[in-house]
């Protein structure tokens, strides 16, 4: 078990930056979800700390150890691929043990401990079968208990389900986070799925062209994103421009094309007076609410609906404030009362903005709030 | 697209005709093996021609069409299964290009290469001229397109990641490639091998040119014919060969095909 | 591309950077070495035992010959394109045989091709009776074609099956002189072999739906068969065609066998210029035209494969 550091990291595909100077430290120990679109560079992180790809520069330390010329399999690490990997012309037991013997587990120990990681993956008595004569999901397990036995320095997952079916897929990601648990190696999980890194990881890093945009715990990612990728990449967002009118424990920001002023006091940093920003709401922060009890929010807005529809779990509104087009998410009981508010005009409590750096003149994500209102395909 | 009856029913005899013809060879030589003469319908029915071979020759130039066989079979995988990784597994420049190079010995015309290199010998070292190994080394030329495409169409159907895990579980290129790699190959490898068998051991053109010391059974089997004609005697030296060789290919099948599986599983 | 906080200088600065030789030479070597190292053999062989000879064939054939002593032919190595010379002067037979290799070859590859798409499609698309077998027997002439040879000369010979059928049904009265005349080379080289499996596979990758597409617009089976299929299998039927017709081109042990030695087959006449005749820059010469029609019709099928490519 060890900590992970990688300084300055560079590595480039002809002339696209797959890694952009990337500096970064992942605890002992933690859970760690490597989060961003495809392209973002985030497998390529992963496969050279794996040392499956030289870095053009930079430096990689697994522990105390620079690691970053160093072969594959010079490096203490345990791996799970996207595509499956149980090598399909051995047993179960022999994939696991294989790893073992390679690592030099002594030779007496290691039918215990095969059986030992079977049952951490919930496999028993499945020794004997090959990957054929296994599910897609078994599979998988079988490679994530290959991974694990030799205890690994660190544990890779490079999209380790993405090629499972969806039910099995939130299932094992459960899993996942309850091997970790009980192993505590630290472990490097690569997605595209912003639920599956949010329901795991206890810290998350957000890759976007080759950096770091964000990293974070997933809750304080989630509340306040600091860029505008890291608010259209997770989650639903609503932009309207402004600028900070007062600075101080309790930031206030006008919204000159609205007439609205927005006020938050729990801001992740203090914007100067006069800072244009980005106030965003996300859609399922804000709550519809009767309007005597306005009071209990500090931010409150009047929104014309012009259209509600359910989609199961959830019912989305689409709508306006004054002229700016808006999206509520409204989930719980309450969702069944809203079917037929089309017209209406409802009032609103903002339970949470977000505030983020906006480069003055920019109202790009207002001019086209479709496109800034993105969400992840998963 | 759906046929008509009749169109399906013609098509489908047709394939089966051309199907006997391909096994036409196999058929016409168990018959004639068994026949007083060479004449369709046959009418007598013997097995004189059977003690009319000199089975001592026969045999003695059988083994030296299996040792062509066998180390052409053996030189050619040895040299062909490095380069069809490298260029299945490895990015470089040019590497297309090679890619088709290798394949120019497919359509280049037996004859010609014969006798570059039985000319070659005939003017600089004519004390080589007919010798075993270079027999070997010219008629292996011919087998390493089908082989190179055979590895590297196996290869290519392999997912790369195997090999990555592998290497990520400790195990050194070397030991990855024999023991993941190679077994997950295993069959196209046999088939490559069991085609360079074949090709070499029946070759020929080149042995033939080069004036092979060592003769191997085809040239035995065209001597006689220019001796004797075509006689059923010629039939069953045929079918023989046929048997011996192909039914070491079957054998090289079944037998690798086990203990590739048995090694590992 | 929008870069923050200056990395774009950062970034430019590092590209910039020269690398010094000793470090490009290191990268080179981790990348290289190794990929090198599996191609070695390989390229050695093939440059040793395939490039050398045949390069000193093409040498050879720019030679002559004079009488050593009044007693051996001596290969001389002067420079001279006499040998190219009465290969192309009307009164020798190079010329004509080069023809008729040639002139056989396509025809032949045509004639072979042709009868083979209706069974490569017919084998790609359904499931006949005997499939199995059907597709067993088209893989044995990979193993060796010298087996066919032999069988062919007691199929065709004048009390073989060949005769005794056709005279059974009363085509002919005489039994037909196959072996010995090119008949039989000419009837073999058009029967579909090989072909039938390289075109299958290229019409098992043509997606069914445009055929039912073709189908629904209301073309007939064998309009959709001419209009679709086959150009969308395009590249793999040119790809038969060519190795069919560069195997013609240099066929030689079929010929031999079948049409004896004395056949009008280029290869024959390359054979007895090296033997009996012993007149190895004449030999060269031929074999130099033979591989430079191989590879005229390499290059051919190349640009079809690009032209597929671009459309």
């Amino acid at each position: 078990m060890a900590n992970v550091r990688i300084q300055d990291l560079v590595k480039r595909f002809d002339q696209v930056m797959a890694v952009n100077h990337v500096s970064v430290e992942i605890r002992e120990g933690s859970l760690t979800a490597i989060l961003g679109p495809s392209g973002c560079g985030k497998t390529t992180l992963l496969r050279c700390i794996a040392g499956l790809i030289m870095p053009d520069d930079g430096q990689i330390f697994i522990g105390e150890k620079e690691v970053t010329r160093l072969e594959p399999f010079k490096r203490k690490l345990g791996m799970v691929f996207q595509r499956p990997s149980m090598f399909p012309h051995m047993s179960a037991y022999d994939n696991i043990a294989w790893a073992l013997r390679l690592r030099d587990w002594p030779k007496k120990e290691i039918p215990q401990r095969v059986a030992e990681m079977l049952r951490l993956v919930h496999l028993e008595g499945m020794e004997k079968r090959a990957a054929r004569q296994l599910s897609g999901g078994q599979a998988q397990r079988v490679v994530i208990a290959r991974a694990l036995a030799p205890a690994p320095d660190l544990l890779l997952l490079d999209e380790p389900l993405s090629a499972l079916d969806a039910k099995l897929r939130d299932e094992l990601i459960l899993e996942i986070a309850e091997i970790h648990r009980k192993t505590g190696c630290t472990t490097l999980l690569v997605t595209h799925d912003q639920g599956e890194a949010f329901t795991i990881a206890d810290n998350v890093l957000l890759m976007n062209n080759g950096r770091i945009e964000q990293e974070g715990a997933p809750l304080d990612i989630y509340q306040n994103p600091r860029t505008l990728f890291s608010a259209t990449f997770i989650g639903t967002n609503n932009f309207l421009p402004g600028i900070v009118e007062e600075s101080g424990d309790e930031i206030v920001v006008s919204v000159k094309e609205l007439g609205i002023t927005f006020r938050t006091k729990t801001s992740w940093t203090q914007f100067e007076r006069g800072t244009p920003v980005w106030v965003c709401v996300r859609a399922d922060d804000i709550d519809i609410i009767d309007e005597n009890r306005a009071n209990n929010y500090r931010n409150v807005i009047k929104v014309d609906v012009d259209h509600a529809s359910l989609t199961g779990g959830m019912v989305i509104i689409e709508g306006k404030l004054i002229n700016q087009p808006l999206r509520i998410h409204v989930g719980g009981s309450q969702r069944f009362n809203l079917l037929d508010i089309a017209g209406k005009q409802i009032v609103c409590g903002l339970s949470h903005i977000a505030l983020i750096p906006r480069e003055n003149g920019d109202t790009s994500a207002i001019a086209n709030p479709v496109s800034s209102l993105q969400q992840l395909p998963s | 697209m759906r046929l008509p009856r009749w169109l399906f029913v013609t098509l489908n005899i047709y394939a089966l005709m051309l199907a006997v013809i391909m096994i036409w060879p196999f058929l016409q030589m168990v018959l004639t093996s068994v026949t007083s003469d060479v004449v369709f319908p046959p009418r007598y029915f013997s097995l004189t021609g059977w003690a009319n071979v000199h089975w001592d020759s026969y045999f003695r130039t059988m083994l030296v069409s299996l040792r062509i066989g066998f180390w052409a079979t053996v030189l050619v995988i040895a040299i062909c299964l490095p380069a069809a990784y490298a260029i299945e597994r490895r990015r470089f420049r040019g590497r297309s290009a090679l890619g088709a190079l290798i394949f120019v010995p497919a359509i280049f015309p037996t004859i010609t290469y014969g006798i570059a290199i039985g000319v070659y010998l005939a003017l600089y070292a004519i004390e080589l001229k007919g010798s075993f190994p270079l027999v070997i080394l010219a008629t292996a030329t011919w087998t390493i397109p089908l082989v190179v495409r055979t590895i590297q169409g196996s290869l290519a159907t392999t997912d790369v990641v195997y090999e990555e895990a592998a290497l990520v579980m400790g195990a050194n290129p070397i030991h990855t490639f024999f023991r993941v790699t190679l077994p997950l190959i295993a069959p196209g490898v046999i088939t490559a091998g069991a085609i360079a068998f074949t090709s070499a051991a029946t070759n020929f053109t080149v042995p033939w040119l080069m004036g092979s010391v060592e003769k191997p059974v085809v040239i035995f089997i065209w001597e006689d014919i220019g001796k004797l004609g075509f006689t059923p005697q010629t039939a069953i030296q045929v079918l023989v060969m046929q048997i011996v060789i192909l039914g070491i290919v079957q054998t090289l099948f079944v037998v690798f095909r086990k203990q590739f599986r048995g090694a590992f599983a | 591309m929008r870069l923050h906080d200056g990395t774009l200088d950062r970034a430019g600065a590092e590209i910039a950077r020269p690398i010094p030789l000793s470090e490009r030479v290191g990268q080179w070597r981790r990348r290289y070495a190794s990929t090198l190292l599996l191609l070695t053999p390989l390229l050695a062989y093939m440059i040793l035992v395939f490039a050398v000879p045949i390069a000193l064939q093409v040498m050879f054939g720019f030679f002559s010959r004079e009488l050593y002593k009044d007693v051996v032919w001596k290969v001389v190595p002067n420079f001279t394109l006499e040998n190219f010379a009465m290969i192309f002067s009307p009164e020798n037979t190079y010329l004509s045989s080069l023809l008729w290799t040639i002139g056989v070859a396509l025809l032949t590859s045509a004639v072979s091709i042709t009868l083979s798409l209706p069974a490569a499609y017919f084998l790609a698309r359904y499931n006949p009776r005997g499939k199995s077998f059907i597709e067993v027997s088209f893989l044995l002439p990979i193993f060796g074609d010298v087996f066919t040879l032999f069988a062919l000369a007691f199929a065709f010979s004048s009390k073989g099956p060949i005769n005794w059928f056709l005279m059974g049904i009363g085509l002919i009265q005489e039994p037909i002189q196959f072996v010995g005349s090119p008949l039989v080379v000419i009837i073999w080289m058009s029967v579909p072999t090989l072909s039938v499996l390289l075109i299958r596979s290229a019409m098992a990758g043509v997606d069914v739906l445009y055929e039912e597409a073709a189908q629904t617009m209301g073309a007939t089976s064998l309009q959709t068969f001419i209009r679709v299929t086959i150009p969308l299998a395009k590249r793999g039927i040119m790809g038969a065609l060519v190795l069919s017709v560069s195997a013609g081109v240099g066929a030689f042990t079929l010929p031999l066998f079948l049409a004896g030695p004395y056949n009008n087959w280029l290869s024959n006449k390359i054979l007895r210029e090296y033997t009996p005749f012993g007149n190895f820059p004449m030999a060269s010469a031929l074999g130099v035209m033979l591989t430079a029609v191989s590879f005229l019709f390499l290059f051919l099928y190349l640009r079809t494969q690009e032209a597929g490519e671009k459309s």
